[in-house]
């Protein structure tokens, strides 16, 4: 008989006593250590987490409202998707929300000593065996402090997840568990891993040879990049004129470090030409070692390459996988008609969501996350 | 303090480079500071990245 390591649903059912049913069903017979679900602005988020919590209530639920559902079912726009990890994956597993309403230092905090009550000392802890999974509130800006945080308590584990989206409405969003949710907080969740996992982070951007060093920063804001106005450098370095600078121009020009030979994107607000000014979805440290990109392939020719390596460093099948995919990606996807091929390299229990921004070792943009199970 | 001093430090307290390599990542996104960069950096930069270190808990050679 074969082991059961995860299972996972999608229901695009808007009443969410209904679509809970057709969740129930989907999942089955399972005995779930953690449950995931990500859930469109037109569902009740905190409604999905209470009834879950009812069916399952040994479970660790955390979930956030999204800009778009993921799943090896299908991907939507206005549902609802879910994975559940079985006790055959996950040992120990303990959530906590992070309030930032006292700020975010203070919500981290308590969230952190809340987790360690069971599973000790974060620092201690071998970050080969346990994985956090963080879902941050999307429209505050506290993604960089947030991911620091986690980074200063224990900088050798990884914290892998996204922003909680609202439909690219760029309002409000929700993340919750099933007694408390916070549209200023993030989830924390931190899980004993009985098996083997990878943490995928990839992008389809290569680096050009044109550098944009910001000098003088302000938060997200660049007001300077070479020592010159920073849309100016930045217009001039794509080739188009400051009026041209939109979201058309910066969705396919965004900028990025070089780690080990990797992109780790930073891009322009889709709205973020403010006078000389560019504004970015996450902050670019004065003095850092930009390069402007470019698309080096399409999004699902980056996806499926990604996984096979993931693959071939498991050294096994996928048998569960969290996505964390840039709402900015799922635009790129509406317009080639992509996302069926995306689901269609998932044949293993998959949920995540569109986000406005991903976090691993911190911030990052229109990038995919992952957290891949074998 | 130069960045060969920090990284030196650094390996003695974390004792190998996989997880400096790590750690290094970190540091860059938050500061923009890569402790192999070739040019050494700016004052600010180098109390940005001992900032960072610090508040990860580690000394990195510094008294």
């Amino acid at each position: 008989m074969k082991t059961a390591y995860a299972a996972s649903g999608h229901t695009e059912i808007v009443d969410s006593s209904l679509a809970v049913e057709d969740l129930f069903s989907q999942l089955g017979e399972i005995d779930p250590a953690a449950i995931f679900i990500f859930n469109s602005i037109k569902q009740d988020g905190s409604e999905l987490a209470e009834r879950f919590d009812s069916r399952w209530p040994k479970a660790e639920i955390v979930g956030c409202s999204t800009a778009g559902e993921i799943s090896d079912k299908r991907s939507g726009l206005d549902g609802v998707s879910v994975l559940a990890l079985e006790r055959t994956v996950v040992g120990k597993c303990t959530a906590a929300i992070a309030d930032f309403s006292s700020g975010i230092d203070q919500g981290v905090e308590e969230a952190i000593r809340s987790i360690e009550a069971t599973t000790g000392p974060l620092r201690e802890l071998d970050p080969k065996r346990w994985v956090g999974i963080v879902l941050i509130e999307g429209t505050h800006g506290s993604e960089e402090r947030t991911n620091q945080l986690l980074g200063n308590v224990a900088p050798m584990l990884s914290f892998v997840g996204g922003s909680a989206g609202d439909s690219l409405a760029f309002e409000e969003t929700l993340i919750y568990q099933p007694d408390k949710s916070t549209t200023r907080g993030a989830a924390l969740i931190l899980m004993e891993m009985k098996r083997p996992f990878h943490i995928l982070k990839t992008c389809h951007f290569e680096p050009t040879e044109k550098k944009l060093v910001p000098n003088k920063v302000r938060g997200r804001l660049v007001q300077e990049f070479n020592g010159r106005p920073a849309a100016e450098a930045y217009a001039e370095a794509i080739g188009v004129s400051e009026k041209e600078l939109g979201p058309a121009v910066f969705f396919p020009n965004p900028v990025g470090l070089m780690i080990d030979g990797s992109p780790w994107l930073r891009s322009p607000a889709p709205f973020g030409h403010e006078g000389s000014s560019i504004a970015f979805a996450c902050e670019v440290p004065e003095g850092a070692q930009l390069y402007l990109m470019r698309r080096a392939c399409p999004i699902i020719e980056d996806s499926h390459d990604a996984l096979q390596k993931a693959l071939e460093t498991l050294g096994s099948q996928i048998q569960a996988g969290l996505f964390f995919s840039c709402a900015y990606r799922r635009l790129e996807m509406d317009a080639e008609g992509s996302h069926e091929d995306f689901v269609s390299l998932l044949d293993f229990p998959a949920a995540g969501f569109h986000t406005h921004g991903e976090s691993w070792l911190g911030h990052i943009n229109q990038t995919m996350t992952s957290l891949l199970i074998g | 303090m130069n960045l060969k001093d920090v990284r030196e430090a650094l390996l003695q307290e974390l004792g190998d480079s996989a997880t400096i390599s790590f750690i290094n990542t970190r540091l860059i996104l938050a500061t923009g500071v890569d402790l192999y960069q070739e040019e050494e950096p700016e004052t600010g930069q180098m109390e940005r990245l001992l900032v960072a270190l610090r508040e990860m808990g580690y000394s990195a050679g510094e008294k």
